[in-house]
């Protein structure tokens, strides 16, 4: 019988007090135990210079276990979604282990945080388990830490709606994004095991970089990938982005996960079991969450959105998923910064002449999917926010009436670490892909779409961050913006 | 917005609508053909210009430093020039996959074989200089001390042992996948696609430069041309390069070349 990983804020049981008591055994151990609390949430991402835990003249793993085992996290890839899910298996198994030696119960199993539930209105908000000062069983909460976001430890909602957002990858009829980067899908884009990646997939962008940003606010640790892993909610959200893949596959019959070889077994994954021994893993090894490895089954996995979203999207998909991204239209190469004020931008659209403009002459009208891409997003300290991007927002309009024209969030989650030229990193930022068909559509409609112009507009998100800007605050840069047909 | 596609080309033209970067594979092939070819022709000894620019082989196929020509004669340079070109077609063209399909993921549908010809010059033009500067420092190494030279291969083969340790090339391993913002047309998209060739050129330099001064040193023989290659990929195909375990490798093949001097 599989366990069950159960919604926090659903929890009936000791659950989350079995958490905290492992934790606080994990915190114990040494850095160079790879069942320790760090050595844990050095595999997502490790920099000597972010680690809250260093100790001088402390010894910590050899360069080479370093490079084998620590700063491994996949982004912006289609190992995204399997690299964590393999990444929380092994975590899972040492805190039962930990559990079990506590003489705990031996079914236990990582909860899962679903800050998207419609039906609870703290949906949002971390459970006080996460944030009580003291923990029952005496002494320090082992699940608590201060460096969140201003109201994260007083059971405050964290973020917006539009940061636990789920309609858009969820409605995502495939798993890996368009080529060279033009356009997303649900995992992520074709990549090689790389720290670094690519152009995520819907879901590592929204809900997962937005409510790391949520919990993270200014300068949380969910806000880096070196310190994300070391704040106790952070597993919690990963089981939440994990549950999600599996409702997107039993949404619809139609959304499945890839075949290819080179994503189905070419790549070893390397961890560390409940033991500390060594062990690797393939893809093919983490898809079936119920198989005798992973043996775990999520509370919830039933589909979140409306019937009738689901009877929409199957009359509206395509029949035919053939699509070549091709560019029309770009800013020039001058960086646009971001700051504390919205900010936009316009650009000339040229009539496709390539692929796109076959599939318009075919369908003789529009084309089918429209593509915003940011590209070279940067940042050289932890920016102030993260951005609503806004498509054809009328000029000095007020953005929040305009709900349909919004593209996405730009989270802030990892941009100063791709900003950052390292051995993971090639320091040119993040890319980001949002499908704005939708948008084209309704302008479409609203017969308010201008083929040859485009505007963007960068709204800051305002609740997750009250910070005062300084002279020294830092822009968010976007390098490009460019828009595709396919 | 629900109709079906259909497209009416080839399945051939939507594979290299989606790989623009396969002619360049196709280049770089063609490149390695040349190399053999001139390989096996200066084995023959049938053509030094072509097979040895500067530096004839030994009778027996050896491949220590023992330069025949001016490096300053009218021959020698294009020659040069010409070998060095193939080496970095064959050699680094193939590890520019992804930056190929950026740059032309992110240029017009009408620019994107410009933008593509314009990176590859970029990226061929810091190349041919980093060339030009090795050849000319093994030439003065030659002619300062006549005597070293047969050392100047297992020398750089223990250059390349030692680089492969050091953190910079680790970073700029990375750093040869970086992107860069482009303008979308007019001369400064020409500009961009030439720099982020050069640019990206910078980074393989830092990284490569003293794997292709094993091949400088040996007078651009095959086997050189192999071994490094080899290293080359062997760091960018697995997850898990062992950078000590290449540069062991390194090491005990500059070993392997004193004791056959």
């Amino acid at each position: 019988m599989p366990r069950t990983r159960q919604d926090i804020w659903k929890i009936k049981d000791d659950t989350l007090k079995w958490y905290a008591r492992a934790v606080a055994v994990m915190h114990k151990r040494a850095v160079t135990d790879p069942t320790s609390w760090r050595y844990q949430g050095a595999i997502h991402g490790y920099d000597p210079a972010q680690d809250p835990f260093a100790k001088h003249g402390e010894k910590l793993p050899s360069p080479s276990e370093q490079n084998t085992y620590w700063s491994r996290c996949q982004h912006g890839s289609w190992f995204f979604l399997p690299w964590h899910r393999g990444y929380l298996h092994y975590f899972e198994q040492i805190v039962l282990k930990a559990i079990k030696d506590l003489k705990g119960p031996s079914d236990w199993a990582l909860p899962y945080w679903n800050y998207s539930d419609p039906s609870n209105p703290k949906a949002r908000c971390l459970p006080p388990a996460f944030y009580d000062p003291k923990f029952p069983d005496g002494g320090p909460n082992p699940l608590l830490v201060k460096e969140r976001a201003e109201g994260a430890n007083e059971g405050k909602p964290l973020g917006t709606p539009l940061s636990a957002d789920i309609t858009v990858c969820l409605k995502k009829l495939g798993f890996i994004n368009s080529s060279g980067g033009a356009g997303s899908n649900f995992g992520g884009g074709r990549t090689s095991f790389s720290h670094r990646g690519g152009v995520p997939g819907a879901l590592e962008l929204t809900p997962h970089g937005s409510m790391h940003d949520a919990v993270g606010g200014d300068d949380g640790w969910m806000e880096s990938f070196e310190t994300a892993a070391l704040d106790p909610i952070f597993w919690c959200h990963h089981s939440n982005i994990d549950r999600l893949w599996e409702v997107w596959r039993h949404r619809d019959p139609r959304h499945t996960n890839p075949t290819l070889a080179a994503w189905l077994s070419s790549i070893d994954f390397d961890f560390h079991d409940a033991t500390g021994k060594a062990v690797t893993l393939k893809v093919n090894q983490v898809l079936d969450t119920t198989s005798p490895l992973l043996d775990y089954v999520y509370q919830d996995v039933s589909d979140p959105l409306p019937a009738a979203h689901r009877l929409a999207e199957r009359e509206a998909a395509p029949m035919e998923i053939e699509r070549i991204p091709e560019m029309v239209g770009a800013t020039d190469n001058k960086e646009i910064s971001l700051g504390a004020q919205p900010n936009s931008i316009e650009f000339t659209v040229k009539p496709p002449s390539g692929p796109a403009a076959q599939a318009r002459h075919a369908i003789r009208a529009a084309p089918p999917e429209v593509h915003l891409n940011l590209e070279n997003v940067t940042a050289e300290g932890r920016p102030i926010h993260s951005y609503v991007v806004y498509v054809n927002l009328p000029e000095g309009a007020n953005a929040s009436n305009y709900p349909q024209l919004v593209a996405g969030l730009l989270p802030k989650f990892g941009i100063v670490e791709a900003s950052r030229e390292s051995k993971e990193h090639a320091g040119d930022g993040m890319n980001y892909s949002f499908d704005i068909t939708h948008i084209v559509s309704t302008l479409q409609a609203s017969k308010s779409w201008n083929p040859e112009r485009l505007r963007v507009t960068f709204v800051p998100h305002v609740p997750e961050s009250k910070r005062t800007v300084t002279p020294n605050t830092k822009p968010v840069k976007v390098g490009r913006i460019s828009l595709y047909y396919a | 917005m629900n109709a079906a596609l259909i497209f009416p080309y080839s399945r051939w033209r939507l594979f290299l609508w989606r790989h623009p970067e396969s002619l360049v594979m196709l280049l770089s092939a063609a490149a390695w053909l040349f190399l053999v070819a001139a390989s096996a022709m200066s084995t023959m000894e049938m053509s030094p210009s072509l097979s040895a620019p500067l530096h004839a082989h030994s009778a027996d196929g050896s491949v220590s430093f023992h330069p025949s020509m001016n490096i300053w004669g009218a021959e020698g340079w294009p020659a040069f020039l010409l070998h060095w070109a193939a080496m970095i077609v064959a050699m680094m063209f193939p590890s520019l996959a992804s930056q190929l399909r950026v740059v032309a993921a992110r240029s017009f549908w009408s620019r994107r074989t410009r933008a593509t010809l314009l990176f590859l010059f970029g990226y061929l033009a810091l190349w041919l200089l980093y060339g030009v500067i090795a050849e000319a420092f093994l030439q003065l190494a030659h002619q300062a001390l006549p005597a070293a030279s047969t050392f100047l291969v297992p020398f750089s083969l223990l250059i390349a042992a030692v680089w492969q340790l050091t953190r910079r090339k680790q970073k700029s391993l990375v750093s040869c996948h970086f992107t860069m913002p482009m303008s979308p047309s007019g001369w400064r998209a020409d500009h961009d696609c030439c720099l982020y060739g050069a640019r990206t050129a910078v980074q393989c330099c830092i990284s490569c430069w003293a794997l292709m001064l094993i091949c400088a040193a040996a007078s651009h023989a095959l086997w050189a041309m192999l071994v490094v290659t080899t290293v080359f990929w062997i760091e960018r195909l697995l997850r898990r390069p062992r950078q000590p375990w290449l540069a062991s490798a390194l090491f005990a093949s500059a070993l392997l070349a004193f004791c056959c001097l």
